[in-house]
Order: structure tokens, then C-alpha cells, then sequence
């Protein structure tokens, strides 16, 4: 079977690829922002600025070319799957649209590392000011705007740094696969990555943005245009984890080749498995605050305003059920990463093979039960604080398998310490102190004293870059061979490992000594009987920058100047991803089979939907909160209320009739008459429920401003409508391919499973409508 | 405080005459059969060594939950009554599933009324709309949506103030949790003679969500920033604590300690779900993949 | 299903228990010399500062540990020929999972129980010289119960961009720029904020709430000894957060404190009619954004 590479015989008559991105990119942003204008409710350009910058990444994906293969279904042209030969390996497919995962790999790994050394000028620019005590290197404006891109910078980076690169590249070829099950979505969750990296730079021209990566409102509501580049990246950056959770789940789960039982995955794989999980259902919450924070700032809803029926609370627990499992999805990956490697130099099978994936699953499960632990002073209930406490004591649980299987492991094993291991074994010290702060933070008496102190910064900062950087130099080092063909000079590797060990540990533990002996975070003023520890940590931080460049040095060495392949195999290992040559091919195998037929068509069950849900179920959230939280009065103010009850119920009974019609098509015999019948009338349906809603919103007869009602009302309504237009959009393509004339290229199975997303959405509105119509 | 209910006086305990009745009856029953057919040597092999033990710790946590001071608390205190329907619902469900006394309760039983029973109840057809509506109750899916509905039916404000004021409604409330506990237990525990219809895999996931939505009820009862049942009316709480930290309290119980069944079962389900896989990856040859165990 | 230790586990087993058994003993000897902040100003402070040394000294054996099977296994594991040679195939040994699974549960439970009854003990401050502890707790739904509530002494703290100014709600709501407090007596803080989200945190007195707008924080703090404390900002709250704060803290006599008060209230009269009377919070007026 070829490698799909699809490409229409007829295209779009313009060339597709980076430069056409970028030129498109450029109106783009000038037709958002002028368009923001036109409609932005007030002076203050803020939906100028995120349609702008909305724009220019629509503008910079169709230049790429993602909407060839959809248009060119759309309108029936024919598509033909082109064998990508090994002569087109040439450097131009790294800088354009490619569905091979290998390349998206490559992209991903580059991308990271030019994003990662920004982030770490970022971090030298903000130790150097902490040189004096006082805010005289660096004025606060410009301090505060470098912790905020700094921060936010490397939470992008370490969302992807591991699942982006290796991931991409190894998952398939460690399951016996020849592709991903979804190369286009996996091409996007890649290409949405640099303009948001882009995004987030560019809010250096609007002054940066104040609230650190936290976001709170209210001070995100009162910041500037620097902000609006933190929500559009930080939805890119979700749109990210989303669709590659999918790709992931779907590969893994349904591209196994045959004999691939889970019992034999690779503990990296099940260590993406997790991650996928985790991104797939944490990011869509994440992106309804961003929503609502969007709109506050535009649309002057007052979601987190609390004068106004709203309150900052909403915000800080909606942004930490994400933000937590966004932490285990920085770490799961490095837990994958080292379960594996620590066999393969062990020379021992995985001590407590199952035991290591139950741990995984463990941290995963209990990542969603804990995020209230960083909320412990924010004023949450008091009762409420030991529960918390006690499940993020017990996660420690879990993760202490992860060590229990790595030691177990390398017990009475014949342990080869090449680089790789030796960052693996920095993996399990760094990693060991970052576990037990994350105890004492957990700990609400103690955590009085630690919380937004030093000392947490001491904590991310070592299970972060102690754990997920220390996890990624250790799988650069070892699957780079297989993925650039060049081995890294192991003496410069040895060099890099002791000197990057001995810097980080010198730069980050006295953080937690800063932290106890009373010194806030992201403050660029302190006491002065502070200034010997900052000044030690500011000059092992230059050293550990000094290591990086080490590294960047052996990377450009060894894959510039130094000649040759490496070996297929350099490690010996036992795994399937090193028994394919180097280079790989492009089809990956060529005698492992496949084992499913046609894995678009399998939808896994519920993925998109079981996003979704959680996109939704963060809005319903909102709606109990912010009403159970303020009186009647500043709830619902009078004069507002919801439309006619009648007006809601038609709208709702037009998109019923609309899944419903749909769903007795596609079970309908194909090409039957009642199939070509059905899908128009459908489509009239739900053209019909568009028009209606988008009237009603129009006609909401009461202001946004209004209370929290309002604003949960509009939200809610708005992005349900939005996802309904984009089902509509589809379905119009569903009937256009179904015309008895035309060349239908509508698959069946494809049909019925969007049938389960009319019905979700038409779900989803009748919970609306008892929410907002009928509980108010 | 203590009005005449002492944990030491077990004659004072708030005795629930059928719950009483309930338990002496399968005790019973249960002794009966054991007595007339001799347990293997031994104690049999394995966990069949735990079955009797399981029995015996389920129906006493039954007799604790409903017929001791615990219900007396319950009364006055909503985590104490969270607590009671957890005690039946996580720990005697489970522990009579796994004791999977199905034959010998039905063994106790004289053999003059076995056999009449048995006959109406498979073949009279009468009851034939009966067995299919109990055959339909006892699939996977009928059980998970049944015992999940039941579980939030009851939470339903004006469903719980019903209980606290209607003894019998309260008494079928407690059987109804019971009950569809041992059936969606029954779901996912190995118990003779009932054939488990759930894959290794699905048991896991049957657990998993089952455990999601219970979260999501203790969730809406932790956030709640009002009392929503009766106990708000009771002027006076033991410890003196507020009708919303009672509340507060009784989600958190649910949530944390109510998951731990979940949780045991759950990790269960996955290691036999990966011994199956194991079985399923030695069919194949060893030699078409390569992979490193 | 024994502990079945094999021959060639025993003398790696043996060693590295007595060498973990020593170097914890000293570990912990060692961590328990040192004075934890937040020190001992406050009833509160205290109980922290034992929480504190409680999990440095649990933590102690476990870093020592995973450390040195580390170092142990780079020695003692290491691959003796530059040929690789499989090690023993070792799948896993039950008893010794499920026993370290055990183990650091039971030492998580009994971590999160110290923590639940020291944070559980007391919903309200107690005198000094009563049974119980005070501790820290809090909240906006109020479960504080209502016992001794009369006799705490009332402080808001109100939080803006970029100060901290003290409000007295005994003393007829004076206003005052830095905080006294009069020793031994239970104080109940009610933090708020008038923009956006604070922090007031009291390093020595053991104390730190979120300042949010709209919102009455409650904590309560005893103090204990009189001396001074540094109150910060912890919650980045736009371009002065590192300079919002206030070394003249003060804890001070009962009679130290009448004086002080009286004084500020005597400065107080003359701004009172321009600053909003005493409240739980405070809403910039009008509510709502122009439109």
C-alpha cells in the first residue's frame, strides 16, 4: 500500500506551501482586524486584534494547502494517492504541508528547539534582572511582559516537546504501523504550532501582557493588546493537543500490527497513550476560559467580573481543571520515555511491566481530581481543601511506580551508561526532588507559607525541565540516529550531560530555599539578604544556558560534520522502531501487513465527541457557578430573561428534525431514493435552525453586560450556533457529494458516524435549553 | 445530646425490623446450604478460600450501616447518611458479589419450596413478561444506566426529603441501592453461576465511567454553595456545623472514599484485562514482531 | 506468595537496607535540627512549621533512598564487559510491589490525615491558653462556626493595585497603612480586594489569603510573641506586584496596641467622610461598564 500523499489532479491554482502561508498570512490579519473594527463594540481593538490574528492563521493554513483535499472532495474532483519516492527526500518537504509522519516529526523537533531557545533567552533575560534586588536592570514593564512570553513560551514548548517530535515520528513505528491514522489532522496540530509561537512573540509590540501564564482575571481583563496574543496562541496550542490526541488514540488503538497486543506495547507508546487521553479531553475546557475571556474583552461580557454576576473564581477553576492535567501531559511522555530506555541499557526486560502502566494510568486518572490544590489561598471552601490534599497526596502514589519499575529494573541488570542513560538517571534525581516538593505544596499548612513562593517555582521548574527536558535529551540522544541518521558525538554527549546535571541543580535548588525564606514569584524586586542566593542561581542559570548551547553545538556538529550514516541499530535494542534501516522508508515496513482496512472510516468511538463534551460541559459548569455564586439580582437582572420559551423550542425542534432525518438517511440503503431525499431536506432543517438561532442572538433584547446570565447565555448559545454552522457547512458537503449525478466519493461509514455528531450536538442543545430556558 | 442511643447498649440501637429480618433470613439460608454440602478440603483454592468471608463482612456491614447508631446519625447528619449508602453500595454490594452465595442462599432453601419456585419462575406464563424485563434489567448497559439513575434519582432534592420523612419509601431506597449495586457489581465480579458478559477490556472501561459519573454527583454536591435537602431545616447539627459544611462534607466522603471500590476494581479489571492480552499475544508467533516484553 | 528473597538478591538487599537505615537515621537527625518558618509567632506559624519538619523528615529517608539504589546500581550494576550481555530476566516479584505500593500509601494516608486534623482540629481561633489549636482556615461560604466568634479581634485587609491598607472594624473602621496586631488575642482576617486578584501574604504570622474582588476572605491568625513581620503581595497583579509590600508589620503589646489604634483613629477622623463605610467588600460604583 502506498503512503498517502494525496493530491488532487485538478488543484487550487496556486502553489501551496510555506511562502504562500505566510503571504496569505499578511492580508489575513489586516482583513480580522479591520473586520474587528467594524463590529468591535468598543475603541479598545481588542476583536480587531484577535480576528487579525484569527485571520492570519486561516490565511496561513490555506496557503500551506490544508484545504486542498477537502475542497477537492468537496467538489468531487478526483484524488489520487502519490507514492512519496525516496528521491523527494529532499529539504523542501520539511517547510511544507507533508502527511508523513517522520517529516511532521522532524518539523516538530525543529520547531521546538528554536522555540525552546527563545524561551531560554527569555529565562536569562529575566535571571540577569534579578541580579540586583532592586528593579534597575530591567524596568517593571519590560519585566513583567518577559516572565509572561517566558512562561508562556516554554508551557507551548513543554505541551509538545516530547509528543510532537517523538511521538509523531516513533509511535507508528513502534507498533508496526506505515502511517498515523489521521496524517492531515496530525499535519495541523504541527502547522498550528509556529504561528502561535509567532503570536505570542508578536505581543512584544503591544507590550507584553501581565498576568504571567496564569491568565487571572481580573488583571486580564484590564491588560492590554499583549493579552489577546496569549488567548489566540494558547487556542492554538489547544487545537494542538486536541487533534493530536486524537491522531494518537486512533493510531495506537486501531493501527497495531497483528501481534501488537497491548501487553507488548512499548512503555513509550503507553506513555503517549496517556498523554493523548489527557490532551484530548483537558484542552477543550481550557478553550472555552480562553472563550470567555475573549469575550470579555470584546464583547464586555462579564464572565469573571464580579460586580457584574460574574466572578474571577470561574476562571481559575476552569483554567486548572485544565492546567493540572496539562502538567501530567508535559510529564507522562518523559515517564514513557524513561520506563523505555531503561530497559533497553539495563539489558533486562521491564521489571513490572504492568505494574508501570497501571502507574500511568494511575497519574492520569487521579490528574483530573486534584487541580483545586492550586487554589488552596484563593478562598476556595474550607471543606473542600482536605479532600484535595488527599488526592494530590495520593497521587504520589502512582508516580513513586513509575521509580519502583525503573529501580526494579536496573537491579542486578548489566547497565551499559551510555548518554541517554545518564540522563535518564538525572531523570530519576531531578525528578525525585520535584515529586517530594510537590508533597510539601500539597500540604495546605505548609503550603501557607509555600504557595506562590519560590518554592513552587523550584518545584515546576525541576519535575519540568528536571524531568520533561532532562526525558527529552535523553530521547534525543537516543533515537536521533534512527531519525537524522547521525549519531551525537557521545563525548560531547557525556560533556553535556554531567555540565547541563550539575548547572540545572545549582540554578534551581536554591529556589526552594529563596521560597521558605519569603520571597514571592515573579517579582523583580526582593529583600537584600536575598541577593547572594539570586546571584548564584542567575550565574548557574548562564552556565546551564552555557550547556544548552553545548548541546545545540553537538547537534550541529554531529549531523553537519561528521560524515556518514549511523548504524540501523546503534543501541541494540529489541524494539521494533530499531528494525528498520536508516533512513527509514518512507512506507515505514515493507513486510509488517496492516492490520485494519480503511482506519479513516473507523471514527473512533466518541473522540471528537468526547472533546466536545468536555468543550460543553465547561460551559454548563459556568452556568452553576457563576448562578449558584452571586443572588438573583446580579444573576439575572430584571428586563433579562431568555427569549420566548416557543422561540427556543423551534429552534430546537428544527435541529432535532435535522439529526433525526439525517440518521434515518444514513441508515437508509446507499444511493437509495430515500437517501438522496433525505439529506436535502436535512440540510433544510438545519440551514433552517442557523437562521432562526442567529436571529434570535441578534434579537437577544438584552445587553451582554447584564449580569452573568447574560453572559453564560450568550457564550453558550454563541458556540453551540458556531459548531452547529460548521455541521451544516458539512452536511452541505454530505448532500453536494450525494447528487445522483455526481461522482460520490461519500463513504458509508463516514456518513453514519457524523450522524453520531448531529445527534451529539442536537444533545447538546436540549441540555441548552433546559439550562438557559427552563432552569435560568 | 445522647438521647438513650449508646454504641455500647446494643439494645438501644435503632433496630430496622426488616432490615433485621433481611439479614437473619439470608444468614440463615446461607448456614443452611454450607451445613448440608461440605465446603471443599481445605477451604477450597485460592480466592474461593475468601468467599465465606466476603458473605460475612457484606451482611454486617449491612447490619451496620442500617441497624446501629449509624442510622441514628444518619438522621441528624447528611455525610453520616452519605456514609450508610456508601457502606451499601461500595463495600456490602461488592463484598456479596464477590462471596457469590447465589446457590447456596438459593440451596438453603427447603427443596419443597426450590422446586415449585423454580418452576413458576422459569416456565409459568404468566411471568413471562417478567423474565424478559428481568433479562433485559440485567444486561451491561440496562444495569449501568439503571444503577446510575437510581443513584442521582436519589439525590434528587425532593426524592431525599421524601425518604427522610416516609420510613417505607426509605427502606425501598436502601433496597434499590443495594440491590442495583449487586447488579452493577455483578457487571464486572466474577460470581458463579452467572456468566460475566463483559470482555476483560469493557469491564474496564464499565468501571471507569461508572466511577466518572459518580464524581460528577459529588462534584455538584462539593460546589453547592446552599444546603439542598432537609437537614438544612434541623435546627441543631452534632458538632454544631453548618447545613453546607454537613453537605460539603457528605461530597467529599462520596467523592474520595466512595472511589475507593472503584478504584480496587478498576485496577483489578486492568491486570486481568492484560493477563488476557498476554494469553492473546502468545497465540501469535513470537517471531513476526520483535518487541522487547 | 511469600517474600521470597532469591541467593543473588541477598547480599545487594542486606547492604543497601543497613546502609538506608544508617544514612536515614543521620538524615533525619540532621533535618530535625532546623528552625522551619514560619517560626513560631503564631499559633498557626507554629502548627506549620511542624507540618514542615514532619515532611522534611519523612522526605528524607525516601531521597536517600531512590538515591542511593541510583549510585548503587551505577557501582554495583554496572556492565562489567564492554560486550552486552543480557542481564537476568527479571519480570517482577509481587510481593515486592504490592509491598512498596503499601508502604508509600500508608505513608501518603497518614501525611494527608496529619494534615486534614491539623487543618480540621479548630474551625475557629482559640485563645492561647485554651485545649484546642487554632488554625488556619477560611472561606466565603462561611463554616466557620459561630462559637468565640465575639471575641476575635476584626481586621480587614483590603488589597489594591499596588498597596495593602488595614481596616479595624471594632475601632469604627479606621483605615491604617500598616498592621498591628495586639498580642495573644485571636484575630479573624477578612481579605478583599478593590480591582483585581491579591495576595496577603504575612510570612511570619503564618498566613496568606487570596485577595479577590467582590469577595470576604476569612482567615485566622493568633499571635503569640510580639515582634515584627513582612507582609507581600503573592499573586502577580500587574507592574508593582514585586514592590507591593510592607516590612513595618507589627506585633505588639495590648496596651501598645490601644495607643497605636487610638492615634490612627485620631488621624482617621479627618479623611472618614471621604473613604466608603466599613464593609465586607467593596464594588467600584457604577457596576456596569459604559456601553
Amino acid at each position: 500500500m502506498v503512503v498517502p500523499n494525496a493530491l488532487s489532479d485538478r488543484n487550487l491554482s496556486f502553489p501551496t506551501g510555506l511562502i504562500t502561508g505566510i503571504v496569505l498570512a499578511i492580508p489575513g490579519y489586516f482583513i480580522g482586524v479591520w473586520t474587528g473594527n467594524l463590529f468591535g463594540l468598543f475603541d479598545d481593538q481588542n476583536t480587531g486584534v484577535i480576528l487579525g490574528y484569527a485571520f492570519a492563521v486561516i490565511g496561513f493554513l490555506v496557503g500551506l494547502g490544508f484545504l486542498n483535499y477537502p475542497l477537492a472532495r468537496l467538489l468531487g474532483w478526483p484524488v489520487t494517492a502519490v507514492p512519496q519516492t525516496v528521491e523527494e527526500r529532499t529539504w523542501g518537504r520539511y517547510f511544507s504541508l507533508s502527511l508523513d509522519h517522520k517529516v511532521i516529526g522532524m518539523q516538530y523537533l525543529v520547531t521546538i528547539l528554536i522555540m525552546l531557545l527563545f524561551g531560554a533567552i527569555g529565562a536569562m533575560l529575566i535571571r540577569t534582572s534579578l541580579l540586583v534586588p532592586d528593579a534597575s536592570i530591567t524596568p517593571p514593564g519590560q519585566y513583567i511582559m518577559l516572565i509572561g512570553l517566558h512562561s508562556v513560551m516554554m508551557i507551548f514548548i513543554t505541551s509538545a516537546v516530547i509528543l510532537g517530535p517523538f511521538g509523531n515520528y516513533l509511535v507508528p513505528l513502534m507498533i508496526g504501523a506505515r502511517r498515523m491514522a489521521f496524517p492531515r489532522l496530525e499535519a495541523l496540530s504541527f502547522w498550528v504550532v509556529p504561528p502561535a509561537a509567532v503570536i505570542l512573540a508578536a505581543a512584544v509590540f503591544w507590550g507584553g501582557f501581565p498576568t504571567g501564564w496564569t491568565g487571572y482575571p481580573p488583571l486580564s481583563e484590564q491588560a492590554g493588546q499583549g493579552m489577546d496574543s496569549y488567548i489566540v496562541g494558547f487556542v492554538l496550542i489547544a487545537i494542538a493537543l486536541v487533534t493530536s490526541g486524537i491522531n494518537m488514540l486512533a493510531t495506537i488503538i486501531a493501527m497495531r500490527a497483528p501481534g501488537m497486543t497491548w501487553t507488548r506495547l512499548p512503555m513509550f507508546v503507553w506513555g503517549i497513550f496517556a498523554t493523548a487521553i489527557l490532551g484530548l479531553l483537558a484542552a477543550p475546557v481550557l478553550a472555552t476560559a480562553l472563550v470567555q475571556l475573549a469575550m470579555d474583552r470584546t464583547t464586555n461580557t462579564t464572565f469573571f467580573v464580579a460586580a457584574n454576576g460574574g466572578s474571577n473564581y470561574l476562571w481559575e477553576n476552569l483554567f486548572w481543571f485544565f492546567g493540572h492535567p496539562e502538567v501530567y501531559i508535559f510529564i507522562l511522555p518523559a515517564f514513557g520515555i524513561i520506563m523505555e530506555l531503561v530497559p533497553h541499557f539495563a539489558r533486562k526486560p521491564l521489571w513490572g511491566y504492568r505494574t508501570g502502566v497501571v502507574g500511568l494510568f494511575g497519574v492520569t486518572l487521579l490528574s483530573w481530581f486534584v487541580w483545586q490544590h492550586h487554589l488552596f489561598m484563593s478562598g476556595i471552601a474550607p471543606v473542600l481543601r482536605p479532600f484535595y490534599m488527599l488526592s494530590t497526596e495520593l497521587i504520589s502514589i502512582p508516580t513513586g511506580i513509575i521509580f519502583l519499575v525503573t529501580l526494579g529494573t536496573m537491579w542486578r541488570a548489566r547497565i551499559w551508561f551510555s548518554v541517554p542513560m545518564l540522563f535518564c538517571m538525572g531523570f530519576l534525581f531531578n525528578f525525585l526532588i520535584g515529586g517530594i516538593s510537590g508533597v510539601y505544596l500539597s500540604d495546605v499548612p505548609t503550603d501557607v507559607t509555600l504557595h506562590g513562593s519560590y518554592f513552587s517555582m523550584a518545584h515546576f521548574h525541576y519535575t519540568i525541565v528536571g524531568g520533561e527536558i532532562f526525558a527529552m535529551m535523553a530521547a534525543c540522544y537516543y533515537w536521533l540516529p534512527k531519525m537524522t541518521g547521525k549519531m551525537l558525538s557521545p563525548l560531547i554527549g557525556r560533556i553535556h550531560f554531567w555540565w547541563m546535571f550539575i548547572a540545572f541543580n545549582s540554578t534551581f535548588f536554591p529556589l526552594f530555599l529563596l521560597g521558605i525564606l519569603d520571597m514571592p514569584r515573579r517579582v523583580s524586586v526582593y529583600a537584600a539578604n536575598l541577593q547572594f542566593l539570586n546571584d548564584w542561581v542567575t550565574v548557574s542559570a548562564y552556565l546551564l544556558f552555557g550547556s544548552m548551547l553545548l548541546f545545540a553545538g553537538n547537534l550541529v556538529y554531529s549531523l553537519f560534520f561528521v560524515p556518514g550514516i549511523a548504524v540501523a541499530n546503534p543501541w541494540h535494542a529489541r524494539s521494533l522502531e530499531w528494525q528498520v534501516p536508516t533512513p527509514v522508508p518512507a512506507g515505514n515496513f515493507d513486510r509488517v501487513p496492516l492490520i485494519v482496512g480503511g482506519p479513516y472510516d473507523y471514527g473512533l468511538p466518541n473522540a471528537k465527541p468526547a472533546a466536545d463534551t468536555f468543550f460543553f460541559a465547561a460551559w454548563w459548569f459556568s452556568f452553576f457557578y457563576l448562578r449558584a455564586l452571586n443572588n438573583d439580582q446580579a444573576w439575572r437582572p430584571q428586563g433579562v430573561g431568555p427569549p420566548s420559551l416557543g422561540f427556543g423550542l423551534v429552534v430546537l425542534a428544527l435541529v432535532v428534525l435535522m439529526a433525526g432525518t439525517y440518521w434515518v438517511m444514513s441508515r437508509a440503503l446507499y444511493g437509495s431514493f430515500s437517501f438522496s431525499l433525505l439529506a436535502p431536506v436535512s440540510l433544510v432543517f438545519g440551514i433552517a435552525a442557523c437562521l432562526f438561532q442567529g436571529f434570535g442572538m441578534w434579537h437577544l433584547g438584552f445587553g451582554l453586560t447584564q449580569g452573568g446570565y447574560a453572559s453564560v447565555f450568550a457564550g453558550l448559545t454563541g458556540a453551540w450556533l458556531i459548531q452547529l454552522l460548521g455541521a451544516v457547512a458539512w452536511l452541505a458537503t454530505v448532500v453536494v457529494q450525494g447528487r445522483p449525478s455526481g461522482d460520490t466519493v461519500v463513504r458509508p461509514h463516514s456518513a453514519a458516524t457524523f450522524g453520531w455528531i448531529l445527534v451529539f450536538l442536537a444533545a447538546v442543545g436540549v441540555i441548552n435549553y433546559l439550562l438557559l430556558y427552563l432552569v435560568k | 445530646m445522647a438521647t438513650g442511643v449508646s454504641w455500647l447498649n446494643p439494645l438501644t440501637w435503632p433496630i430496622e425490623p426488616w432490615v433485621l429480618l433481611g439479614v437473619e433470613v439470608t444468614a440463615i439460608l446461607y448456614l443452611r446450604s454450607r451445613s448440608r454440602i461440605p465446603s471443599p478440603a481445605g477451604g477450597g483454592s485460592g480466592w474461593g478460600r475468601w468467599r465465606p468471608l466476603c458473605f460475612w463482612l457484606g451482611l454486617a456491614t449491612i447490619f451496620f450501616a442500617l441497624d446501629t447508631p449509624v442510622e441514628w446519625y444518619a438522621r441528624q447528619l447528611f455525610w453520616v447518611h452519605m456514609t450508610q449508602h456508601l457502606l451499601l453500595i461500595m463495600v456490602a454490594a461488592p463484598l456479596l458479589v464477590a462471596a457469590s452465595p447465589w446457590m447456596q442462599l438459593w440451596r438453603g432453601l427447603p427443596l419443597g419450596v426450590r422446586r415449585p419456585l423454580a418452576r413458576v419462575a422459569i416456565k409459568h406464563p404468566a411471568l413471562a413478561v417478567l423474565r424478559r424485563l428481568f433479562a433485559l434489567i440485567v444486561t451491561p448497559t440496562a444495569a449501568w444506566i439503571l444503577s446510575s439513575a437510581n443513584l442521582w434519582f436519589w439525590h434528587w432534592p425532593a426524592a431525599y426529603d421524601l425518604t427522610l420523612r416516609n420510613h417505607t419509601i426509605h427502606h425501598l431506597e436502601h433496597g434499590l441501592f443495594l440491590c442495583l449495586g449487586i447488579l452493577f457489581w455483578a457487571q464486572v465480579i466474577d460470581q458463579h453461576p452467572f456468566r460475566l458478559r463483559l470482555s476483560p477490556f469493557k469491564r474496564v472501561a464499565y468501571v471507569f465511567t461508572a466511577t466518572i459519573q459518580a464524581w460528577a454527583l459529588a462534584a455538584l454536591l462539593a460546589f453547592a454553595t446552599s444546603p439542598f435537602y432537609a437537614y438544612a431545616l434541623l435546627p441543631f447539627r452534632p458538632g454544631g456545623i453548618s447545613a453546607l459544611t454537613d453537605q460539603q462534607y457528605g461530597a467529599g466522603i462520596m467523592w474520595v472514599p466512595g472511589s475507593i471500590t472503584y478504584s480496587i476494581v478498576f485496577i483489578a479489571c486492568l491486570y486481568l484485562w492484560f493477563g488476557a492480552e498476554d494469553a492473546r499475544a502468545n497465540s501469535f508467533t513470537p517471531r513476526q514482531v520483535g518487541v522487547a516484553k | 506468595m511469600s517474600l521470597r528473597i532469591e541467593p543473588a538478591d541477598r547480599p545487594h538487599a542486606i547492604r543497601l537496607l543497613v546502609m538506608w537505615v544508617i544514612l536515614s537515621i543521620i538524615g533525619i537527625i540532621a533535618v530535625l535540627q532546623i528552625h522551619y518558618p514560619p517560626y513560631d509567632q503564631t499559633i498557626q506559624g507554629e502548627d506549620q512549621s511542624k507540618t514542615l519538619a514532619l515532611l522534611t523528615a519523612m522526605a528524607t529517608p525516601v531521597f536517600i533512598g531512590v538515591v542511593m539504589m541510583v549510585i548503587y546500581s551505577a557501582i554495583y550494576f554496572r556492565r562489567a564487559t564492554a560486550e552486552l550481555v543480557d542481564g537476568p530476566p527479571m519480570l517482577g516479584n509481587t510481593p515486592v510491589q504490592v509491598a512498596w505500593i503499601g508502604i508509600s500509601a500508608i505513608a501518603v494516608l497518614f501525611l494527608a490525615f496529619v494534615g486534614v486534623t491539623t487543618l480540621a482540629s479548630d474551625n475557629v481561633a482559640k485563645l492561647v491558653n485554651a485545649p484546642g489549636r487554632s488554625i488556619n482556615t477560611g472561606g466565603q461560604t462561611g463554616s466557620a462556626t459561630a462559637a468565640e466568634r465575639g471575641k476575635e479581634l476584626q481586621v480587614q485587609v483590603v488589597a489594591q493595585q499596588w498597596y495593602f491598607t488595614y481596616r479595624y472594624a471594632d475601632y469604627g473602621g479606621v483605615e491604617t497603612t500598616h498592621l498591628y496586631l495586639p498580642l495573644d488575642r485571636p484575630v479573624e482576617l477578612h481579605v478583599t480586594s478593590l480591582d483585581i486578584i491579591h495576595s496577603f501574604w504575612a510570612y511570619e504570622l503564618g498566613v496568606k489569603a487570596d485577595a479577590n474582588p467582590g469577595v470576604d476572605n476569612v482567615f485566622h491568625v493568633t499571635p503569640q510573641k510580639t515582634g515584627s513581620f513582612t507582609v507581600r503581595c503573592a499573586e502577580l497583579c500587574g507592574l508593582w506586584h514585586g514592590q507591593m509590600s510592607d516590612t513595618e508589620g507589627k506585633v505588639v503589646s495590648q496596651s501598645d496596641f490601644d495607643t497605636w489604634i487610638a492615634q490612627q483613629q485620631q488621624d482617621y477622623a479627618v479623611i472618614q467622610k471621604a473613604v466608603p463605610s466599613y464593609a465586607p467588600f467593596y464594588f467600584p460604583e457604577p457596576t456596569v461598564k459604559g456601553s
